[in-house]
C-alpha cells in the first residue's frame, strides 16, 4: 500500500520543481527497492493492514508518518461518520440519532417498499418469475435500482442505539401492564424491579436466540470434504440480525403502547394480531433478501410452497420457513404478553 | 444491466445457467452447484472452523424444510422406531431447540388463554376465581425446566453408556437429544386440550381432573416416544450380550430413565397448572 504513495512521490519530485513539502527526514528505502518490493507487497498488503492499523491506533507518533513521509496514506472505516459531535448541543446529537432510527424504521417496516424492493431485486439478478408484473419494473426504470440497493445498505447496516431504545421501551411497557395488573388484585404485592429484569433478559436472550438461529441457518458457503465449495450466500452477521429483528419488533412495541389505553382485551388481541402479523412479513421479506429467495415473499402462493414443495427453490427457499418459524414463535409470545397482562 | 448488491452473490445452478449471471462467476462453483442440487450426490460438507467458531455448528442446522416437516410427522407415532442406520448420524439440533420452543409457547399460551376464558365468564369482583398471576415467572421455570429436561437427561445417558458400560460405537450425543426433544412434540395435544380449562374454572373437581388428564396423557405418549426408540436402540448395543444379560441391562435402564419422565411429568404440572 505504502509503495504506491512512494513512487508516487518520486515521480513528483522528478516532475514538480514547486513540490511543496520536503521531507525531513530521508526515506529509509530506495526508490528501486521499493519498486522491486511492491508486487510482492501488493500480494501480502491485506494481510498485513490489519496489524499495522492496530499499531498505527495504539502508537500516537505513528500518526506523524504520513506527514514525514507520505507513505502510510490509509482510508480507515469507522461506525460513525457524522461529523464532530463534542462541539455541538446534545439535542443536536439526540435529535440526529433519533431521526437516523426513525429512517431505519421506515425503511424497514414498510413492507410494500420491501417487497418492491425484492421484486427489483430477482428481476435485474435474472431470477425473475415468469408471473411477474414485469412492466411496473420497466417503469420504474434504474432511479428505483439505485433507490433498492441505498435502502438496502441501510438496512444492513447495523446499529445498536435503535435495539435498545425499542427493547427498553418495550419492557417499560411491559412491566407497567405487569404490574398494574398485580397491583389490582390486593392479593400479591409487585415487584416493578425483577419483572423488568425479567423481561429485558427475556427480550435480548430470545433476540440473541433468534440471531444464531438466523446465522446457522443461513445458506453459506461450504467447503466439500473433495475440495470443492458449494454455492451460498454471504451470511449476515449476528449485529446486523439482532439490528434488524429489533427494528421488526417495533410494531409489537407499538400494539403494547396501544394495550395501555385499551381495557377490552378482545380488541387488544385483534390489535396485537395485525402487529404481529406486520412484524413478521416485515422480517420474512427481509430475510428472503437477504437470503436469496427467489419466490415472492409473503405471499399466501409463497408459505404454501414453502411448506409443501420447498426443494425446488434455491438454498434459502428452503430454509426461509425454518428462518421464520422461531420468530414467529418469540414475537407471538410477546404479542401474546401484551393481550394478557 | 446486472445489479450485484455486494452483499448478495448468487451463484445458484439456475443462475448460472442463465445468461445474465456472467460476472462473479468461475467454473469451480458451476461443478459444485450442480452437485447441490442433488441432495443425493452431493459431497458431504466439511464445516471448517474449530468448536469455537460458528461454522462448526452449522452442521447440525443443515435441515430444509421438508426434512424437519418429516421428522416432526414421524414422531408423531409413539411407537415408531428409527432406521437403525439413523443411530449414527449427528440428526439436527434445529428440532430439540424449536419443538422444545413450540412447547413452551403453547403451554404458557393454552394456560393463559384458559385464564382469559375464565376471567371472561367471570365479573370482576369475585377475586378468588379471576386468578392474576406472574406470567414472567411461569415462563423463565418452564423454560428452565423443559430445556434442561430436554438436553440434560440425554447427556447424562449418553455419558453412562460411554464412560460407565463403555459402549462400542456409540451414537451420537445429539442423537439422543433428537430423541427426546422429538417426542416433546407429543405434549401437544395435551396442552391444547388445557384450553377447556377456562370453561371449567368454577368446578373446581372438573378441572383437576382435565388437568390431571392432560399431564397423563403428555406424560404417556412421549414417555411412550421415548423409551421404544431406546429400547430398539439398547437391543442393538447389546446385541453381543446372552440374552439374561441383555434383559437385565435394559430393564435397568429403562426403569432408571422412566423415573426422570415421571418426575418431569409432575414438574410441569406445578410449573403450568400451579400446585399439585
Amino acid at each position: 500500500m505504502s509503495n504506491y504513495t512512494k513512487i508516487d512521490q518520486d515521480q513528483h519530485d522528478v516532475n514538480n520543481d514547486d513540490f511543496l513539502i520536503e521531507p525531513d527526514v530521508e526515506p529509509a528505502n530506495t526508490t528501486n527497492s521499493n519498486a522491486a518490493q511492491t508486487q510482492d507487497n501488493a500480494a501480502s498488503a491485506s494481510g498485513t493492514s490489519g496489524t499495522f492499523n492496530f499499531a498505527n491506533f495504539v502508537n500516537p507518533q505513528t500518526y506523524l508518518d504520513p506527514i514525514l513521509e507520505s507513505n502510510n496514506v490509509e482510508v480507515r472505516e469507522r461506525q460513525f461518520t457524522g461529523g464532530n459531535t463534542l462541539d455541538e448541543s446534545v439535542v443536536t446529537t439526540l435529535k440526529r440519532d433519533l431521526s437516523s432510527i426513525s429512517d431505519k424504521l421506515l425503511s424497514i417496516l414498510w413492507p410494500l417498499r420491501l417487497r418492491q424492493k425484492l421484486k427489483i431485486l430477482q428481476h435485474f439478478s435474472g431470477l425473475s418469475h415468469s408471473g411477474f408484473n414485469t412492466d411496473e419494473e420497466e417503469q420504474s426504470g434504474s432511479g428505483s435500482r439505485d433507490y433498492s440497493k441505498e435502502a438496502l445498505k441501510k438496512i444492513l447496516d447495523w446499529d445498536l442505539w435503535g435495539p435498545l431504545v425499542i427493547n427498553l421501551g418495550f419492557s417499560l411497557i411491559i412491566t407497567y401492564l405487569q404490574t398494574r395488573t398485580l397491583d389490582d388484585t390486593s392479593k400479591s404485592k409487585a415487584q416493578p424491579s425483577s419483572i423488568f429484569s425479567g423481561a429485558f433478559t427475556l427480550i435480548w436472550a430470545s433476540l440473541a436466540v433468534l440471531s444464531l438461529n438466523i446465522q446457522l441457518l443461513s445458506p453459506v458457503k461450504q467447503q466439500t470434504e473433495d475440495g470443492g465449495t458449494t454455492s451460498g450466500i454471504i451470511g449476515v452477521s449476528f449485529f446486523q440480525c439482532i439490528s434488524i429483528l429489533s427494528y421488526t419488533l417495533f410494531p409489537i412495541v407499538l400494539g403494547g403502547l396501544i394495550s395501555i389505553f385499551v381495557k377490552f382485551k378482545l380488541v387488544r388481541m385483534v390489535i396485537t394480531i395485525l402487529m404481529l402479523l406486520w412484524s413478521l412479513l416485515c422480517s420474512w421479506l427481509i430475510l428472503a433478501i437477504i437470503n436469496n429467495c427467489r419466490t415472492p415473499a409473503a405471499t399466501p402462493q409463497f408459505l404454501y410452497d414453502a411448506v409443501t414443495e420447498p426443494q425446488t427453490g434455491s438454498d434459502g427457499d428452503k430454509r426461509i420457513f425454518l428462518m421464520i418459524y422461531p420468530i414467529f414463535l418469540v414475537y407471538g409470545l410477546f404479542s401474546w404478553f401484551n393481550v394478557i397482562i | 444491466m446486472v445489479i450485484e448488491p455486494d452483499h448478495l452473490v448468487n451463484k445458484n445452478t439456475s443462475s448460472a445457467h442463465d445468461s445474465m449471471q456472467d460476472v462473479e462467476f468461475n467454473a469451480d462453483t458451476s461443478v459444485s452447484g450442480n452437485m447441490t442440487t442433488q441432495p443425493a450426490s452431493s459431497p458431504k460438507k466439511s464445516y471448517n472452523g474449530g468448536p469455537f467458531s460458528l461454522n462448526y455448528y452449522r452442521r447440525y442446522f443443515d435441515i430444509s424444510t421438508l426434512d424437519f416437516f418429516k421428522s416432526c410427522y414421524r414422531s408423531l407415532n409413539p411407537l415408531s422406531k428409527l432406521d437403525s442406520y439413523e443411530f449414527q448420524e449427528v440428526g439436527d439440533l434445529y428440532g430439540p431447540i424449536w419443538v422444545t420452543a413450540t412447547l413452551i409457547f403453547l403451554l404458557f399460551f393454552c394456560n393463559s388463554f384458559a385464564e382469559l376464558l375464565s376471567s371472561l365468564g367471570h365479573s370482576k369482583d369475585d377475586k378468588d376465581v379471576v386468578i392474576h398471576v406472574n406470567y414472567f415467572k411461569i415462563i423463565l421455570s418452564s423454560i428452565n425446566l423443559l430445556y434442561g429436561y430436554t438436553f440434560l437427561v440425554p447427556t447424562v445417558l449418553w455419558a453412562v453408556l460411554k464412560f460407565y458400560l463403555k459402549v462400542a460405537d456409540l451414537a451420537p450425543l445429539t442423537r439422543f437429544i433428537s430423541i427426546y426433544a422429538y417426542a416433546n412434540l407429543l405434549w401437544v395435544p395435551a396442552a391444547v386440550l388445557s384450553i377447556f380449562r377456562g370453561l371449567l374454572s368454577s368446578h373446581r373437581f372438573l378441572d383437576g381432573c382435565l388437568k390431571w388428564g392432560c399431564i397423563l396423557l403428555g406424560c404417556v405418549l412421549s414417555g411412550c416416544s421415548i423409551l421404544v426408540k431406546l429400547n430398539q436402540y439398547f437391543h442393538i448395543v447389546f446385541s453381543n450380550e446372552n440374552a439374561e444379560e441383555q434383559k437385565k441391562h435394559i430393564l435397568l435402564l429403562m426403569s432408571l430413565l422412566a423415573i426422570p419422565h415421571l418426575g418431569f411429568a409432575l414438574a410441569v404440572k406445578v410449573a403450568f397448572f400451579g400446585t399439585l
